[in-house]
């Protein structure tokens, strides 16, 4: 048998001894290199899934879109060397759903080969086969609309294009790895799928369907590993001159009002190029992977920072009640590098325990959680490696931390002489400069309010340590609580306030806001009014937004703009508004010219004053009244759209109607999207379950730990005033009372530094998602306020509940005669 | 016979804010292999600084410590360390053992650091613990526990023993049998021992008794018949 040295049995026992407050900081230690491990190495084998996904599907690298071109210009690109190229149709229509429910969607067709499945963008065929070569008149569904329509292969499909319909065979369901998320447009970026589709036709059929025989509107290619990009792009951008394409721009840099005026009289055509990176879906995915690395830091460092100051505070206590067995250790010959090597050793028996357990269950979860997640997105890939630097990272963090922690109070056993060490520590009055005032103040208190108070004060290190806990774990719950008002205020500002209407209709292209009369005169409609969305590029200076301006008219009843404030300001002549999220990015102050230049078109520049800043969420864009939009686009009875109230729950005749409108492309139900917004929000309530179950535990530790070390401290003491006849109950009391004290410091901390964490959280993740969304920051409510103060009052009065028992239980006999345990 | 304590003008003034404490003043003492010696006084007469500063737990204000030929005055704190680990075995009125090690443990936690350490059970049963040798000090009575603490003293075979009111939380008969442990000890392992007590009748049994008042040497007195520990009365 191996026989351990009698020193390191000494710090087993001890730590044995002390098993539970030293199981506690263990457990912050696992939490927080477990939530590190799960939320990094699920970061990773997110993007590694996605990555083999698109991948395994040949997701193009490049996406170049025209009016039309030349079938050949596809094959001049596929012969470029190292490039795989592929040309489609790519068009929006309308589905024909009337048998069901009458009504009318926006679908985008995207043509494949007849024969074979494409080289590039492949579809994974969930259902049925893919198109059989012998008939034409045939169709694939992606997965999200067939779902909802309960589309199977062998069903028909009605589609309409300019007016013309025609029905096509359903031969099987697909998936399409630009589609796991589907985006209409960056102004519309969660359609339901109620209301929009995507087919993929035979490339055949998609050229006799609009008209395009021997052309294409879309090339997409794949670049092979170790080929020049930009040598490529070069190619590409010659084959398209060839073809009377002069100008190729990339997507989001779009070309100058002016220039396409040039451009039209020069009869110069322009291709946009979008890179993968900028595709909306790939665009999304990384933003909601950025929120997994997100998450990766920022709670960990709060675990591992409590753990370290825990740890700081066990360490300390311990070698103050360990000061003669130091001295006697000293005395008997043990070097000081041995003690303190002694010392440390308990930090990093702690932080090799939770950082192995740590990196365990966090690699489990990172895997569970990467399976789940890929589950809920449907991607039947989901990677899950190990990586061995996060690993790494991980576990060294874990041990790094407490043993640096650990440091302080070790190193201090070097200033403990043995001959003093052997001598009892004269017992503390506490802070006199804090203590002499106090004594003063409550002189009139009686001893049971008095002595809790005074106490605070004995060791106000320790008194702050445990308040920093209970302040962690507000700050925990307060950061949960506060996702938790985001999403009620964006769902109630947005569906309560701002969005007074049941449906928005949707016309095909820019419609007449005529329609407006028609629905409101359609049975069970009680209000309609028109809007008018273009997009825009704003400019103030330096800086650029591309978005798009919503004209809506004058004291609108049905889109009521708030500002962030929550009060109402109505779209004047006098300028336009701008979301708040804008004011940052552009750096404009009310008063301010913008420049305003259309995205497409040629007409519409303008120069106009800022008006306001308003509240808005998902989708962000600007506000002016649909008269001065109409007149910015010389179109004095343009609309895109057309909201409408309804008297009730409409009816699927109401909806036919609207549908049969021969302008209506399609209609958006506000509920139906309410309902798909609450359905993607399982995840998001599961994350802030688990984030106010790491609160609540981190807290109990942190409070556990601390009344723990006060109460064995003060042993004596209070064993003394038991047995000078002080009641169990009232001792319970007055332990309560002074960790109510020290919690109501919590509560002071932590109440401005969990609202800046929060508002922290929040500004990272509008900055990654400020390609898709838009977002106001998210004013804390009282509730959550609340919530947090009382959850961390309560954390705090169960931790206590152990020391309480061990005081109450304490041998008076033993304990009064000892003067250090 | 060269003295293997030996002390010359040795002072110790502790200072304490603005004020002075003079804990020793200009002593001087030889003491020699194999002596077993009582430094005797009251409470603040200098003892225990005495003992500290020959442990080397402390450094002297002024004068020379020299223990076995070795200046403990001039050692570096390292050098310290060893000389304690090896030089000097230390008995506590208060015990002072590792409340989580049983008593075996106790004593091989000191005998881990010697070169050739004494056997653990051995010691244990020549203090008369062989049946008690798997018990915490939780579970010991006084004496017993003072017996774990000689036997750890003398694990590293130590040539002096250095002994801080040894009996001083002990029973009147407990006390008698610890001095006479000590006393056997010094005989049969040739130990060189120096007690202090503020117990008088102690000194009967001592070689030499040492009186202390005031940080000084207020006399010293040979016995040319100690007494037997167990015909000690107080």
């Amino acid at each position: 048998m191996v026989k351990i040295r009698r020193i390191n049995l000494k710090l087993l026992r001890d730590i044995w001894k002390g098993k539970i407050q030293y199981f506690a900081v263990t457990l912050i230690i696992f939490l927080g290199v477990s939530i590190f491990i799960t939320c990094f190495e699920a970061y990773q084998n997110l993007g590694i899934s996605y990555s083999s996904f698109y991948d395994r599907l040949n997701m193009a690298d490049y996406w170049v879109s025209v009016d039309q071109v030349g079938s050949n210009a596809v094959k001049d690109i596929n012969e470029i060397s190292g490039v795989e190229a592929s040309g489609r149709i790519v068009e929006d229509l309308f589905i024909d759903m009337g048998e069901g429910g009458g009504e009318k969607v926006t679908g985008r067709v995207t043509s494949l080969p007849e024969n074979q499945m494409p080289v590039i963008n492949m579809v994974q065929v969930e259902v049925g086969n893919y198109f059989s070569g012998s008939s034409g008149r045939e169709i694939l569904v992606e997965r999200h609309f067939a779902e909802y329509y309960n589309l199977k292969p062998g069903d028909w499909l009605t589609l309409e294009h300019e007016q013309v319909k025609s029905r096509l065979l359903i031969r099987g369901i697909v998936m399409s790895p630009e589609y796991i998320w589907i985006v209409k447009s960056a102004q519309e970026p969660m359609p339901t799928p109620r209301t929009f589709g995507v087919l993929f036709m035979p490339l055949r059929e998609a050229e006799k369907l609009f008209n395009m025989e021997g052309t294409v509107n879309e090339i997409t290619f794949l670049i092979a590993p170790n080929v020049d990009h930009t040598k490529v792009l070069d190619r590409v951008r010659t084959i398209l001159e060839h073809n009377y394409i002069k100008r190729m721009t990339f997507k989001d840099d779009p070309v100058e009002v002016q220039n396409r005026r040039i451009d039209i009289v020069q009869g110069i055509r322009s291709a946009y190029m979008t890179e993968r990176k900028n595709v909306p879906v790939v665009l999304i995915l990384r933003q909601k992977l950025e929120s997994f690395a997100m998450l990766a830091f920022l709670f960990p460092l709060l675990f591992l920072a409590m753990a370290s100051l825990t740890i700081y505070v066990l360490l300390s206590r311990l070698i103050e009640s360990q000061r003669i067995q130091i001295g006697l250790m000293r005395a008997m010959g043990y070097g000081r590098a041995a003690v303190i090597f002694h010392y440390l050793g308990f930090a990093l028996i702690v932080g090799v325990v939770g950082s192995l357990t740590g990196v365990t269950a966090g690699h489990i979860w990172a895997n569970g959680l990467t399976e789940l997640y890929m589950k809920q997105l449907n991607i039947p890939i989901a990677v899950t490696e190990l990586h061995w630097g996060t690993i790494l990272g991980g576990f060294a963090a874990g041990i790094f931390i407490p043993l640096a922690a650990g440091l302080i109070p070790a190193w201090s056993t070097i200033h403990i002489q043995p001959a003093e060490a052997m001598r009892p520590p004269a017992p503390t009055a506490g802070n006199k400069f804090i203590m002499t005032p106090l004594l003063y103040i409550l002189r009139p208190f009686p001893y049971y309010i008095k002595m809790p108070l005074r106490n605070i004060f004995r060791n106000f290190k320790r008194s702050l340590f445990m308040a920093t806990g209970i302040a962690s774990a507000l700050i925990m719950v307060l950061v949960a609580m506060s996702f938790v008002d985001i999403v009620d205020e964006m769902f109630s500002r947005q569906y309560g306030t701002v969005t007074k209407y049941d449906a928005m209709v949707y016309l095909q292209g820019e419609g007449a806001a005529s329609n407006v009369s028609l629905i409101s005169h359609i049975e069970g409609v009680t209000g309609a009014e028109a809007v008018l969305d273009v997009p825009y590029r704003i400019r103030f200076g330096d800086n650029k937004i591309d978005t798009s301006i919503e004209g809506i008219p004058e004291k609108s009843t049905m889109y009521n703009l708030v500002t962030q404030a929550g009060t109402k300001i109505d779209v004047s002549a006098d300028g336009v508004l701008l979301p708040y999220s804008y004011r940052d990015k552009l750096g404009a102050q009310i008063g301010d010219t913008l420049r305003l230049e259309p995205l497409k078109g040629t007409i519409g520049e303008t120069d106009m004053k800022l008006a306001g800043y308003v509240w808005s969420y998902i989708g962000g864009r600007a506000y002016m009244t649909l008269r001065d939009v109409q007149k910015l686009q010389r179109d004095s009875g343009a609309a895109t759209g057309i909201m409408v109230k309804f008297d009730g729950p409409p009816d699927s005749y109401t909806i036919e109607r609207i549908n049969n409108m021969p302008q209506v492309a399609s209609i958006e139900l506000v509920a139906d999207t309410r309902k798909m917004l609450d359905e993607q929000m399982s995840f998001f309530w599961v994350m802030i379950g688990i984030m106010l179950a790491m609160g609540a535990t981190l807290g109990a530790a942190i409070i556990f730990n601390g009344v723990m070390v006060n109460v064995t401290q003060r042993a004596r003491e209070m064993a003394t005033m038991r047995a000078v006849g002080l009641g169990d109950r009232m001792l319970s009391f007055m332990i309560s009372l002074e960790n109510i004290f020290i919690a109501a410091m919590g509560v002071v901390i932590g109440i401005p530094l969990g609202k800046y964490i929060s508002l922290q959280f929040f500004e990272a993740m509008s900055t990654n998602a400020e390609d898709v969304f838009s977002m106001s920051p998210p004013e804390i409510s009282a509730r959550s306020f609340i919530t947090a103060v009382v959850a961390a009052v309560l954390i705090m009065l169960i931790s206590q509940l152990p020391a309480i028992m061990q005081i109450t239980r304490q041998n008076l006999a033993t304990v009064t005669k000892e003067y250090s345990d | 016979m060269n003295p293997n304590v030996k002390l010359t003008d040795v002072s110790k003034i502790y200072r304490m804010g603005q004020t002075e404490v003079v804990a020793l003043n200009n002593i001087s003492l030889e003491v020699f292999p194999d002596e077993f010696i009582v430094l005797l006084g009251p409470s603040g007469s200098g003892k225990t600084t005495l003992l500290n500063l020959i442990g080397g737990l402390d450094a002297p204000t002024s004068g020379q410590v020299e223990v076995n030929s070795i200046n403990v005055s001039m050692l570096s704190r390292a050098q310290l360390t060893g000389y304690r680990r090896h030089q000097i075995g230390f008995i506590f009125q208060f015990f002072n053992l590792i409340p989580t090690l049983n008593a075996r443990e106790n004593v091989e936690f000191a005998a881990e650091l010697a070169r050739n350490p004494m056997t653990p059970d051995q010691l244990l049963r020549e203090v008369g613990l062989d049946e008690r040798m798997n018990h915490f000090p939780g579970e010991l009575s006084g004496g017993e526990n003072q017996r774990v603490a000689i036997a750890r003293a003398l694990a590293t075979d130590p040539p002096v023993m250095l002994c801080d009111e040894p009996t001083g939380s002990l029973d009147y008969e407990t006390g008698k049998r610890i001095f006479k442990l000590l006393r056997t000890l010094n005989q049969t392992r040739h130990k060189t021992i120096i007690v202090v007590t503020h117990n008088a009748p102690v000194g009967a049994i001592a070689d030499r008794l040492i009186r202390m008042r005031d940080g000084q040497i207020a006399g010293i007195t040979r016995n040319e018949h100690p007494l037997d520990p167990d015909k000690l009365e107080w």
